[in-house]
């Protein structure tokens, strides 16, 4: 069936997305050129990346659109029976992009999805690729939806560590002593619970980036207060 | 009929040669010449009236004749009378301007008479042979009727083309007026140019004699009191001489307006009359435009020069000689003769360019603003063709394009200029861009005296103070509930340099008066008059505090920056549950204020119970804008200095009050950082005046892990030092944090005391807490 939308509009369309494509990614040029700070540039950079990433498949969308409309019948066949056969990768492409959106996913990022652990190395267009132990590892973002996933570290943010100490030492002492200790992240306040059944007790506590545990168990031993490590206790 | 016309024509001769001035010769043509042509017109209308088959021999012959010859010649002989005619006009225009002498006015009015002469008796003699030769053949008029029978009779076309030509010679003698009258009127614009001329050479005589005479009354010991009056009659005279653009340009036009549309015959090319034409009012405005007045402003601007000279130092010298009066001794005599001479060298050369040009203009006027050049074809008052394009593109619709242009061009050297720039700290790295906007925050020792006033805490005077009210108005609901009987105790918190040692100390002298206990550690203080010396024990002080409290004062205690009691021995956690078992059991007879950063207590908070033993607690970390404006203008105002630009121009107090607020937000109300950052941005120039330049450099986050720690430790407890971090980092102190610790104060980020202990720099301190808030380090 002919319809009063014809090729020329299509062809208009296509010109006129990708017109606007240049456009935004000549405008952001400018922008990021004539700002003056770099906090400025990195906005633009990263809000223009977001645009970008849900621009592409709308335009794809309309230009299908625009497609059918040409001749509802025989284009609408066309599409159904592509997207029938290409469905889990529209599926995994329109996923990544609301995972590429989700602000906990970034490259550097450690995250265990399925039966994967690993740190995200690079984000696809239809998968991520993971570093795991064996090597590199390409998950589809159906999957990782499908899965969930968990972060297991990320760069700027802090973990939870345990070490454990004799039941003699006071809580006082110990949580006093970490106060003056610019290594913990206070803002998660450390917690003291007696192991059942042992003579110790179980100190959780978070440190800032880039502190390391072994700094702090020094630093109690220099205060005569003795960790011991959890293979030893346990 | 040919016999009357020979008739008139020998009298015509006849008359001819009775003339003897050029004028006369000129009327005679205009009367009689065109009269023998209109008597032939009348002889040939005749003649094509009379009907050529009809007519006897001798008849057809003259009908003949006339109509088909005569015209010819006589058609020759009158464009002869016209040129001749022409002629004669152009050589009394010659006269009228003196271009010519009269002798050969003379000889060309006798070649012009002769020229004439002949060419008549020429026709004379042509008629008489041409008829007797017609007559003398008998077949002729046979011949005749044979060979015009097919032919039309030419005088009609002969009749138009003579009737044209008398024409001619009435249209070129009415010419003659309009040409006449604009030659005054030019010689009148001569004489203007020319009295230009007069003027400068008057000008620069009579200067020099002035200077002349001046040198000579300085050097002989003459009165001074004459040489006074000469200076005075010398310096009035001087606005009268010279010349005067107003007066000159004035003249001109009334001259240029009178002046019409001209029109003139050249020559006669081939017999055909050339005509050219000339508005000229618009020819001579735009000559005098582009030829005479460019010279004419550059001469005048020597003599303003030269007039400036002189009268600046016949100022001096009369206020020397003012001065010298009351002294009897004229002691700069001889810088005045040296003066007055460099005076007549510089005289000399503007009057050598100043006749130069002058001469110039009046040889061009003189030469070019001539009718004879005009009348003998010769370029008239041109003007090169390249300025008359460019005048007129400047001139009209192009200003359009021109502004555009310009404005596109200010666009586009802005885009490029930020382009540059961008690309210029690009190149950068972050801390370089950092260490950059340190130093340019760092103190400068040329505005001392100025930033002083804004960057002082201690001992500003209360005049500089200016009140938080709703603050205010807390603190005071808490005191009056404690006078009535309730336990109350403050915690005063906020940002760095948001004044809270300031609003502590100045609220409860307000409050209290003297009865005021100042707790710092190491130092003294003094409870109802008694001095006790303090350590970094506060639970000790406290005691003591306590001990002494007569009860019936009342006081205040006050312990400013909470953080800053603790040393190795006594650390901060245990001072801070010493101040809350004071504040839990005594807060009934002393009022406890507490100041502590917005980090520490959140990080108190944590451990113990600590703000809600405070029942009252005090955000000083904003302040209300107006408050900010007004400390600030306080303290500008005090330092008596005007605000300017960078173009020079004072800032008007619409535009200060606009910067401030900017400032203002930036700074998301703090006002210790305002006044820090107005410091930054103001340079003292001259001594008198202030800059206000906003080129603040960014402040870029380049720390390692590492140095992020050391500098959330400095920004909680204030002062660290190497012992003490290298206490709490343990075995990492030499691994990682030592040579972190260098950087911050290889960077200025972190400033080292008297006494060793290591703070943050103050003019980074808010974006380092800004940035660690950020990254989570420390809670906001």
């Amino acid at each position: 069936m002919e319809t009063d939308f014809t090729w020329k509009y299509f062809g208009e369309v296509l010109i006129g997305l990708f017109a606007l494509y240049w456009i935004f990614k000549f405008l952001t040029e400018v922008f990021v050129k004539l700002s003056r700070k770099s906090s400025t540039k990195k906005l633009i950079r990263k809000i223009s990346t977001h645009f970008l990433t849900l621009y592409i498949p709308l335009a794809v969308l309309l230009l299908i659109i625009s497609f059918i409309r040409i001749d509802y019948i025989v284009h609408g066949i066309i599409f159904l029976a592509a997207g029938i056969i290409g469905f889990p990768y529209i599926r995994n492409y329109l996923n990544g992009i609301l995972i590429k959106l989700n602000p906990l996913i970034e490259t550097g990022t450690q995250i265990s999805t399925g039966d994967f652990k690993g740190e995200i190395t690079e984000l696809l267009a239809l998968g991520a690729i993971l570093k795991v132990p064996k090597g590199k590892h390409f998950v589809n973002y159906s999957e990782i939806q499908q899965h969930g996933f968990s972060i297991l570290y990320k760069e700027d943010d802090a973990i939870l560590k345990s070490i454990y100490i004799s039941e003699a030492v006071s809580e006082k002492e110990i949580l006093d002593l970490m106060f003056d200790n610019p290594m913990v992240n206070f803002s998660k306040p450390p917690t003291l619970k007696k192991v059942a059944g042992e003579n110790l007790q179980r100190l959780q506590f978070t440190l800032e980036n880039g502190a390391k545990t072994k700094d702090l168990i020094a630093y109690f031993e220099r205060n005569n207060i003795e960790t011991i490590s959890k293979q030893k206790a346990l | 009929m040919i016999k009357k016309f020979q008739e008139y024509l020998l009298a015509y001769i006849k008359a001819l040669k009775a003339i003897n001035t050029s004028e006369s010769l000129t009327s005679f043509i205009l009367k009689d010449s065109a009269s023998i042509v209109t008597g032939f017109i009348e002889i040939a209308d005749e003649a094509l009236k009379a009907s050529f088959e009809n007519s006897n021999t001798s008849e057809a012959i003259e009908i003949y004749f006339i109509n088909y010859q005569l015209p010819e010649e006589i058609k020759d002989l009158t464009i002869l009378h016209r040129n001749v005619l022409l002629e004669l006009q152009k050589t009394a225009l010659l006269n009228k301007e003196n271009e010519i002498d009269i002798s050969t006015t003379e000889r060309h009015f006798l070649a012009s008479k002769e020229v004439l002469a002949n060419a008549s008796n020429q026709l004379v003699s042509f008629i008489d042979n041409e008829l007797s030769k017609l007559s003398r053949d008998k077949n002729s008029v046979k011949k005749m009727s044979r060979n015009l029978k097919l032919h039309t009779n030419p005088w009609p076309v002969y009749k138009a083309q003579l009737e044209a030509l008398l024409d001619q010679f009435i249209k070129i003698d009415n010419s003659k007026i309009k040409l006449f009258q604009t030659i005054p009127q030019l010689a009148n614009l001569t004489e203007i140019v020319e009295r230009v001329k007069i003027d400068n050479t008057l000008l620069y005589n009579t200067l020099e004699a002035d200077c002349r005479y001046i040198k000579e009354a300085l050097s002989s010991k003459s009165n001074p009191q004459a040489l006074f009056t000469r200076i005075d009659d010398i310096m009035e005279q001087l606005d009268e001489l010279g010349n005067n653009t107003e007066i000159f340009t004035e003249k001109l036009q009334d001259t240029i307006r009178d002046l019409e549309f001209c029109e003139c015959f050249v020559s006669a090319k081939d017999g055909v009359l050339q005509r050219r034409e000339i508005s000229m009012s618009k020819a001579v405005q735009k000559w005098f435009d582009y030829k005479i007045l460019p010279d004419l402003f550059d001469l005048m601007a020597h003599e303003k020069t030269v007039k400036a000279k002189i009268r600046i130092t016949l100022i001096n010298l009369k206020n020397s000689l003012l001065m010298s009066k009351s002294s009897e001794q004229f002691e700069e005599k001889d810088t005045f003769i040296r003066a007055v001479e460099k005076l007549e060298t510089d005289l000399k050369l503007h009057k050598n360019t100043g006749t130069e040009l002058s001469e110039q203009i009046y040889q061009k006027a003189n030469n070019e603003l001539k009718l004879t050049r005009f009348v003998n074809s010769e370029p008239f008052l041109e003007i090169p063709i390249n300025t008359t394009i460019t005048s007129s593109l400047t001139l009209s619709k192009n200003n359009i394009y021109k502004r555009l242009r310009k404005k596109s061009e200010k666009l586009i050297s802005f885009f490029n200029t930020r382009y540059e720039q961008s690309v210029y700290l690009e190149s950068f790295s972050e801390i370089e861009v950092t260490t950059k906007s340190i130093a340019h925050r760092m103190f400068k020792e040329d505005n001392e005296h100025y930033d002083v006033l804004f960057l002082n805490r201690n001992f500003i005077g209360d005049l500089f103070l200016v009140s938080r009210d709703l603050q205010e108005e807390k603190l005071k609901e808490a005191v009056t509930l404690w006078n009535s009987g309730f336990n109350k105790a403050v915690l005063i918190y906020g940002d760095r340099l948001s004044g809270r040692s300031t609003f502590l100390n100045n609220t409860a002298k307000n409050f209290f008066g003297n009865d005021i206990v100042n707790l710092k550690p190491n130092s003294l203080a003094t409870i109802d008059g008694r001095k006790f010396t303090t350590t970094f024990n506060l639970a000790e002080a406290l005691e003591y505090v306590k001990n002494n409290n007569s009860k019936s004062t009342r006081p205040a205690i006050l312990i400013d920056d909470l953080e800053l009691w603790c040393d190795s021995e006594y650390s901060l956690l245990e001072n801070t549950r010493a101040l809350i078992s004071f504040v839990e059991k005594e807060s009934d007879d002393a009022f406890v204020m507490a100041t502590t950063t917005n980090a520490m207590k959140g990080h108190l908070d944590h451990r113990v119970d600590f703000s809600n033993v405070f029942n009252t607690l005090i955000n000083v970390s904003e302040m209300d804008s107006d408050e900010i404006q007004a400390a600030l203008l306080l303290r500008h105002g005090a330092a008596h200095r005007t605000l300017v630009t960078e173009n020079g121009l004072t800032v008007s107090k619409k535009k200060i009050e606009k910067t401030i607020a900017l400032l203002i937000r930036k700074h998301y109300h703090n006002i210790g950082e305002v006044l820090q950052s107005w410091t930054y941005n103001t340079f003292i120039q001259n001594g008198e005046e202030v800059l206000f330049k906003s080129k603040e450099h960014e402040f870029l986050d380049f720390f390692t892990q590492e140095e992020l720690i050391i500098l959330k430790q400095a920004l909680l407890f204030k002062n660290i030092s190497e012992v003490g971090l290298k206490r709490v980092t343990a075995s990492g102190y030499d691994a990682h944090y030592k040579s972190a610790v260098r950087r911050l104060i290889n960077s200025k980020v972190l400033l080292r005391d008297q006494k060793g202990n290591l703070s943050i720099n103050q003019v980074v301190g808010q974006d380092v807490s800004r940035l660690l808030s950020k990254k989570m380090y420390l809670e906001n």
